[in-house]
Order: C-alpha cells, then sequence, then structure tokens
C-alpha cells in the first residue's frame, strides 16, 4: 500500500515539522519545506530541497541602470583602461575566460576571477571570502593595485566633472557621486544579474523535457556520488567554505607547489583549519566560466569534474559517470535580463 | 501717574523671572530627551534581532545537524543577517557593538566551520555507505572471512555514525586494523581504500564537528547577549528615570511658571485698573475744569454783553432825550422868527389888499390924464405893476404855505419830543403816526415809498405819545433795515403805515417788503438784545423796547404777523381804547420802559 505509507510518512514529516517548528520558534514554515521525507534515512543528501533562481524583485530599477554604466565605466580603473567589466563580460559568463585575472597595464593577479552572476547569493566575496557584502567586494576591487587600482577621490572627482553623472547620481542618490553611492549601484547591478530559465531550473519547475537524458542521470549522480554535499542550495554552492583536496592533493595533481594565493581563507581567518579552504563556488553557468578552480587549473569542464571527483570524493567514477555529470552541469546555464548585458 | 509707572517699571525683574524659568524649562525638556533613552532602545532593538537571528541560525545549525535542511542558504543568509544586525547594534550603541560583534564573529566563524566539517562528514558517511554496498557486490567478499571482516567494519562504521562517540570510533578503528591485518584480496580493492579513507575522514570530521559544537560561543552566545540586553535594560532604566526626572522638574517648573504668570497677570491688572482709575479720575477733573472755566466764560461774556448793552441803551437814552431837548429847543428858536415873519405875511397880505384898489384907481386916472398922465404910465409901465399884481399875492400865499408849514414841523417835533410821561392822555394816533413818519423821513426816504392809509374815524387813545411814536419809530426804522438788508442799491422798498379802529381797541400796522422774519427766529424777536443785523448797527433794542412800551404802559400787544402770499412783515400795535388801570404802569415813562 503505498499510498498509505506516503500518508504515514507525511504525516511523520509534519509531526517533525512540527516538533522542531516549535523548537526553533525562529525557523518559518517556507525554510522547513525544503526537508524532503528522507530525512530520517542516513543516505546521500538529495536535491530535492533545489528551488529554482527567480528573477530577483524590489530593485530601484534606475539605480541598477546606473549601476550598469559605473560597471562598464573605464573611469574607475587608475589609469581609465579598464572597467569592472573588462574582467567581467556579462556577455559571456560573467568572467574572463583566463587562468587568472588581468588588471592595469596587464598586471596579473594571482586568482580566477569569479563570476559576476549570482554572486548576491553567495555566503561572502572573492575565492578567499575576505568581503562579506558586495559593497565590500567593489570597494576593494576598485582599489586593488592587481584589477582597477583607483583610489575613490580620484573616481569622485572624475564622476563629479561629469554633468550627465552628476544629474543621475542626484536622481537616484540625492548626492553627488561618492564611494559609497558607486558602491550602492554597482551592487545592485550586481544583485540584478541572477541567471533564470537554465534547464535544471525549468526541469526543476517540473518541464520534465527541459533536460536530456544524460542530464537527468547526471543530475542524479551529482546527488549521489557526493558533489551535492558542498554544492548544495539554489545556488549550488556559494554558501560555505571548504578545503580543496579532502579526499586527495590537489596541489600535486596540478603539479604546483602550494602558493601563498592558494592558502585560500586561512589568508583571512589565519586559522590552521582553514588552510586551502575556498568559497564553494556556484556550480550555475559554470559550462560557461572555464578555466576552473580558484587558480584556473582546470582548463574544461570535464577537467574539473575528474580533479574534483579525486581530490574531494575519494572514490572511483566512471568515464561515462563522469560526461553525465558534465552533461548535467551544462544544464545550468541560464540567462539574464538582455536590458542587463 | 509717574507712581504707576514706576509700577510698571518694577514688573521687568518678574519678567526676567518668567523668562528665566521658560529657558530653564526648554533645558529640562532638552535634558528629558538626551538621556539616550532612545539609544537604548534601539540598542536593544538590534540586540533583539540579534538574539532572534541567533536563535534562528541555532534552529538551522540543529536542522543541518540533523539532516533535516540538505542546503546551508538558510544558514548562509542568517549569517548575513546577524553580522548586519550586529553592525547596525554597533553603529547605534559602540560599546554594545564592541562587545557583540566579536562574538558574531567567532560564531559566524563556529558556523563556517560546522558547515565544512559536516559536507565532509555527510559526503564521507554517505560514500562510506555506498562503497560498502559495492564491496559486497564484489566476488572478492566471498573469499575466506572477507564477509565477515567487511560485515565487522560495516557494524561498525554503522555504530559509529550513529553513536559519534570515541568508544565507536574506536571499534571501528580496531575493525579496520583487523581486517588490514587479515590481508584478504577484498583489502587490496579500490573500493576498500576509498573507504578506509572515507572512515578515516569520517572519524577526524566528526572530531572536528565535535570541536566545533562544544564551541564556547555557542553557549556563550546567548549568555553574553542575556548581560548585555540586561546592561541594556538597566541603562534605559536609568535613562528613562532621569528623563522622568527632568520631566518631572518640567512639570513642576512649568506649575511654577503657570502659577507666577497667573500672579503677574493678576499684578498687571491691577496696575492697568489703577490707571484708569486714575485716567478716569483725572479726566473728571479736567471735564469739572473745562466746565468751571467755560461757564465762567459764559457768565463773563454775558456779563460784558449786558454791559455792553446797558450802556448803549443809555447811550439810546441819553441820544433820544439830548435830541427832543434839541428838537423842543430848535422848535421853539424856530417858532418865534416863524411866527413874526408870518405875522409880517399876513400884515403884508392885507395891505396888498388894502393897495389894490389904489393901483387900479392910479391906473385908470394915467391912462385918462393923457399928457399928465404920461409920467405915471411910463412908471407904471417900468415898474411891470400888472405882472406885480399878478404874482404878488401867490407870493404871499406860497410865503403863507411855507410858514404853515414850517410851524407843522415845529409841531410834529415839539409833538414828538414831548417828554410826555406822566400818564396816559388821550391821543391822537393818526397825528403820531404822521409826526412820526416826519420825523423818520430821513431814514426811509432813500430806501423805500412810505405810504399811510389812515382812519379817519379813529378815535383818540389813551397813549403816551412819545413813547408810541419811539415804539412806532423803532417799527420804521426796523422795516428800513430789513428792505435794506434785502433790496440791490437804487430800488425802493415799501412800507405802509396804517391805523384801523375796532369796537375796543385801534390796530396801527406796520408793513414792509423786506424778506420777513424767519419762522425759527420768530419767538425771539422780542427779546431784549436779540437782533439779526450785522454788530454795530442794531443793539437788539428796537423791538424789545417796543415791545415793552406797548404791552407794559399800555396793556396793548405788539406782534409779528407774516404777510402772506409774499415776503415782507407785518408789526401791529394794538392799544385798548378802555383802560385797564390794574396793567398798567402809569408813571413808567418809555425809557424806563426801555432800561427794563
Amino acid at each position: 500500500m503505498p499510498t498509505r505509507r506516503c500518508d504515514a510518512r507525511h504525516l511523520q514529516t509534519q509531526a517533525w515539522s512540527l516538533l522542531v517548528g516549535c523548537c526553533l520558534l525562529g525557523c518559518s514554515e517556507s525554510d522547513l519545506a525544503g526537508v524532503g521525507p528522507e530525512f530520517a534515512l542516513p543516505g546521500p543528501p538529495s536535491l530535492a530541497g533545489v528551488m529554482p533562481l527567480t528573477r530577483p524583485e524590489g530593485l530601484d530599477r534606475q539605480k541598477v541602470a546606473l549601476g550598469k554604466d559605473l560597471f562598464n565605466d573605464t573611469r574607475l580603473s587608475a589609469d581609465g583602461s579598464i572597467a569592472c567589466s573588462s574582467c567581467h563580460d556579462v556577455a559571456a559568463g560573467g568572467d574572463d575566460g583566463r587562468p587568472t585575472a588581468i588588471g592595469i597595464g596587464g598586471r596579473v593577479g594571482p586568482l580566477n576571477t569569479p563570476t559576476v552572476f549570482n554572486s548576491s547569493l553567495n555566503v561572502a566575496q572573492f575565492w578567499d571570502g575576505r568581503a562579506s557584502s558586495l559593497e565590500e567586494q567593489i570597494d576593494q576591487t576598485v582599489q586593488s593595485p592587481l584589477e582597477l587600482g583607483a583610489d575613490w577621490t580620484t573616481i569622485e572627482k572624475r564622476l563629479r566633472a561629469d554633468r550627465a553623472m552628476r544629474k543621475r547620481f542626484e536622481a537616484v542618490f540625492g548626492t553627488e557621486p561618492d564611494a559609497q553611492t558607486v558602491k550602492s549601484a554597482i551592487a545592485e547591478y550586481l544583485r540584478a544579474l541572477i541567471t533564470v530559465d537554465a534547464p535544471f531550473d525549468r526541469y526543476l519547475a517540473g518541464d520534465r523535457s527541459a533536460m536530456g537524458a544524460d542530464a537527468v542521470e547526471g543530475y542524479e549522480l551529482f546527488s549521489r556520488l557526493g558533489c551535492i554535499s558542498c554544492h548544495q542550495g539554489r545556488n549550488l554552492g556559494g554558501n560555505f567554505f571548504q578545503r580543496i583536496g579532502v579526499m586527495g592533493d590537489f596541489f600535486a595533481k596540478r603539479g604546483r607547489a602550494p602558493s601563498e594565493a592558494d592558502l585560500g581563507r586561512f589568508n583571512v581567518t589565519g586559522r590552521e583549519e582553514d588552510r586551502y579552504k575556498f568559497k564553494v563556488p556556484s556550480l550555475r553557468n559554470v559550462a560557461q566560466t572555464a578555466p576552473y578552480f580558484h587558480d584556473g587549473s582546470g582548463e574544461t569542464l570535464e577537467d574539473a569534474v575528474r580533479m574534483m571527483v579525486d581530490v574531494q570524493l575519494g572514490r572511483p567514477v566512471r568515464d561515462d559517470e563522469i560526461r553525465k555529470l558534465v552533461a548535467f552541469l551544462e544544464a545550468l546555464t541560464g540567462e539574464v535580463d538582455e536590458a542587463l548585458l | 501717574m509717574t507712581s504707576a509707572a514706576k509700577r510698571m517699571g518694577s514688573v521687568k525683574g518678574p519678567l526676567a523671572i518668567a523668562i528665566g524659568m521658560l529657558l530653564l524649562m526648554v533645558f529640562l525638556l532638552v535634558m528629558s530627551n538626551r538621556t539616550g533613552q532612545r539609544t537604548f532602545e534601539l540598542a536593544k532593538q538590534q540586540l533583539d534581532s540579534v538574539e532572534a537571528v541567533n536563535v534562528r541560525m541555532d534552529g538551522a545549525l540543529f536542522m543541518s545537524l540533523f539532516e533535516l535542511q540538505i542546503d546551508f542558504d538558510l544558514l548562509a543568509r542568517l549569517q548575513a543577517e546577524m553580522r548586519t544586525a550586529g553592525e547596525e547594534l554597533a553603529s547605534v550603541l559602540p560599546e554594545s557593538g564592541q562587545t557583540v560583534l566579536p562574538l558574531i564573529e567567532r560564531k559566524l566563524e563556529a558556523v563556517e566551520a560546522f558547515k565544512s566539517n559536516q559536507a565532509i562528514f555527510r559526503n564521507s558517511r554517505a560514500i562510506a555507505g555506498q562503497l560498502i554496498a559495492e564491496l559486497w557486490q564484489r566476488p572478492e567478499v566471498r573469499v575466506g572471512e572477507s564477509d565477515r571482516i567487511l560485515f565487522d567494519v560495516e557494524r561498525a562504521m554503522l555504530d559509529f555514525v550513529g553513536r559519534r562517540d570515541a568508544e565507536s570510533s574506536q571499534r571501528l578503528v580496531a575493525a579496520l586494523e583487523r581486517a588490514a591485518s587479515a590481508r584478504v584480496p577484498l583489502t587490496e580493492l579500490e573500493e576498500w581504500h576509498a573507504l578506509v579513507e572515507h572512515a578515516e575522514t569520517l572519524i577526524d570530521y566528526t572530531n572536528r564537528l565535535g570541536a566545533v559544537l562544544a564551541s564556547e560561543v555557542f553557549y556563550q552566545f546567548p549568555v553574553v547577549l542575556y548581560e548585555e540586553g540586561r546592561r541594556l535594560a538597566q541603562g534605559l532604566a536609568v535613562s528613562v528615570a532621569k528623563a522622568g526626572l527632568y520631566r518631572s522638574l518640567l512639570f513642576v517648573v512649568g506649575v511654577l511658571l503657570l502659577a507666577f504668570s497667573a500672579a503677574m497677570v493678576i499684578r498687571v491688572r491691577r496696575y492697568l485698573h489703577m490707571m484708569e482709575r486714575y485716567n478716569d479720575v483725572l479726566e473728571d477733573r479736567v471735564r469739572e475744569r473745562t466746565e468751571q472755566l467755560a461757564s465762567v466764560n459764559e457768565a463773563l461774556r454775558s456779563e460784558i454783553a449786558e454791559r455792553e448793552h446797558v450802556e448803549a441803551q443809555l447811550r439810546i437814552a441819553q441820544k433820544l432825550e439830548a435830541i427832543g431837548q434839541l428838537a423842543s429847543g430848535i422848535a421853539h428858536e424856530i417858532n418865534t422868527p416863524t411866527q413874526y415873519v408870518s405875522d409880517n405875511v399876513s400884515f403884508l397880505s392885507s395891505v396888498w389888499r388894502d393897495l389894490e384898489p389904489v393901483l387900479d384907481d392910479y391906473e385908470r386916472i394915467a391912462r385918462e390924464e393923457g399928457e399928465k398922465g404920461k409920467r405915471s404910465r411910463e412908471l407904471l409901465e417900468r415898474a411891470n405893476v400888472s405882472f406885480v399884481r399878478e404874482e404878488v399875492p401867490r407870493a404871499l400865499e406860497q410865503a403863507a404855505a411855507g410858514l404853515r408849514q414850517i410851524g407843522a414841523i415845529v409841531a410834529a417835533m415839539r409833538n414828538f419830543s414831548h417828554p410826555g410821561g406822566i400818564g396816559l392822555q388821550e391821543g391822537n394816533l393818526n397825528a403820531a403816526i404822521e409826526s412820526t413818519v416826519i420825523v423818520a423821513r430821513n431814514q426811509w426816504k432813500h430806501v423805500a415809498e412810505l405810504t399811510v392809509d389812515l382812519d379817519p374815524n379813529l378815535p383818540l387813545v389813551p397813549c403816551n405819545l412819545s413813547a408810541v411814536n419811539q415804539a412806532l419809530l423803532n417799527l420804521v426804522v426796523n422795516a428800513v433795515h430789513a428792505i435794506e438788508s434785502s433790496k440791490r442799491e437804487g430800488e425802493l422798498g415799501r412800507i405802509r403805515i396804517s391805523s384801523r379802529s375796532f369796537d375796543d381797541h385801534v390796530e396801527i400796522a406796520v408793513e414792509d417788503d423786506g424778506p420777513g422774519v424767519p419762522a425759527e427766529i420768530q419767538d425771539r424777536i422780542f427779546d431784549p438784545f436779540f437782533t439779526t443785523k450785522e454788530i454795530g448797527k442794531g443793539t437788539g433794542q428796537g423791538l424789545a423796547i417796543s415791545h415793552r412800551i406797548v404791552h407794559k404802559m399800555h396793556g396793548g400787544t405788539l406782534t409779528y404777523e407774516p404777510v402772506r402770499g409774499r415776503p415782507g412783515a407785518r408789526f401791529v400795535i394794538r392799544l385798548p381804547l378802555a383802560r385797564r388801570e390794574s396793567s398798567i404802569e402809569p408813571q413808567a415813562s418809555y425809557l424806563e420802559a426801555a432800561a427794563g
């Protein structure tokens, strides 16, 4: 009697939910909605709780438009040569396609450029999570000598000399352009850059034809093999930090000894346990953001999957499983509003 | 006035006190809002929200730990919320932020550590399970005691995953060691190696998870938040108490100010009232003095007027008396020569009558006597005797007439100025009218045509003729003045004097065609000193004297009657024929009557 069994489980779930809800007080019903019926069984985590991404709401459109223009404004770099968009090409995955970033004057940074897409969903910004907000991240990126290398005084001066800009800032913030308002506008733009309608999102929404058979199988493998242990949540990652090489030596496999940048979150917290820890990147739009890893050492998606299986899962995985995982990952590519591109 | 002003000046002191109190109130009001009450309230609010986020976070951790919640989205969101709440608390009350922010950082670090350890534990547990399942499928499991070894390891693994304690971890390690020492083909498999690694990882990360969950911050956090909350509540209580004190003081000062203001208002009102009273008294005095002055002035004026009028009367009386005496004297002086001229004229007339026949004879003889009479004829011719004979009687007649006129004038003058005065005697009023007309001729002849319409059957009337003359003269003069005031130069007015007799009285009317008397002053025209004439011209006595003469001396009436249909005035004297002794003052002369 499968129906009855389901009912019983459902009741059980509800009872648990009630109990837990009473205990936790702060947890709303929607938080509990993601709890699957498998809660009691010690098995592989599933994607049952994954929610499709939805278009952001409640954003100031004028502010977003201003942020977009600032994002593309080379006046934000010291020598006026590059803009945010120079490395974060929103037309191509929101990153630069290079192993590591190139800032003003061709200065090469130590880390791979993360995508700006869905970055607002991350628990923190940068690979090491040193910025807890988008505004903080913009502040650092703009002033980093390896990136835009500018200073706010110069930027403010440049923007204030631009009458049209002044007017737009006046309209949005009621003040002249300054560091705080520039950051606020760009952050608003970044918050707008949520990719939606990926095949996986459509699949989750009930469109079973949205993903191919390989991708669907890849989704199950993603869950069963353990990828989902870290790449979970609606952004499939991005919400915590994890050591690279839990079950293997990433740097040995990479063939290059760890540098300072490879220390990851250790550089931020100084805690031994944070050594080689990085923010688990979101796998959304992952097919567009090659090369991979914090150092850009994973050239292709398959390479990256193999590396991850080796150093994070610590289990043998067949080639066809790799192929299906890649097929699934390719189904994670969504779209942003064309007006934002 | 001066004392009132002084008192008003003394209001300045109390006013300064009132302003001082008002300033004190403002100070207290400001102070009552600056006790930090709002800051404490806001901080408490933020602390509460930190606490709320913390409770939710612990709940989310619990759910994650027991895998009720698979993903870390909720935890990540709560981390952001807690950081925001902490920063807001720090911005409201930095000292609170100093206490709470480091704690939040530690908590967030613990949560991060939990997340990554939990992910690995969960992952390894799942993979280990799968690996065991896969190993059971391998043929190597049937070699020797391989199945027992795998069973042991599986049981130890499940035991450990369920208990997660040191004992079960030791048993798992022991099972793995036993398996390793067994040296069966099963333990050479890749999956077995992976299983061992995951088992070690499980033990490792269970320890790490345990360390994280045993972290002080999890139980410190609520304690610190509670203590901080209590501190904030105390601060709030203190600030509320302070604010309450300030407000109480504010209230007290406010009440004092109100009372003070009321007292001030009462005082000011009293001052104002006093000033009003001073003012009233002053005004009364001024009015009194003004009235006194006015009445004194009035008295003086009437005194002066009276004096002037008395003097004028005296002058008139003296003038009239002088004129009377003079007229009487002149009349006498003229009368005497006139008498003998008259006698001589009548002598010459009778002589001429006697001489006429003599002349007739002489002419006749002269004509008859031829040559002899020639000389006589020449004489007659030269003397123009025929003309003389014609003219002399006429000349004599004219002389006699002239003399008679002189006689009449003199008689009239004597008549008019006759002092009379002793009672009333039968008098011919027509004659009186005529003499008045003659006497006043000089007055009216260039101003008006005067006609007299006398009743020939007018009886003699008991009267004082000279007084009646005076009254008539006044009326005529009055008429003349009235006409003068209204007629143009060269234009003659009309005056008509008439007499009529009735059964018991006679009536003399003087009419003119002047402007008449306006109705509003008709009842005042007989008052002494009343005049409409320009100053200096009239004394205002004429009609009054006439009135007294007629009424008091003769018991008659003098009335004004408007002329109907045309402008003009008509004054009528009515004198009774039968004397009524009682109302007459027999001894009163017209002068006495005039002097009133």
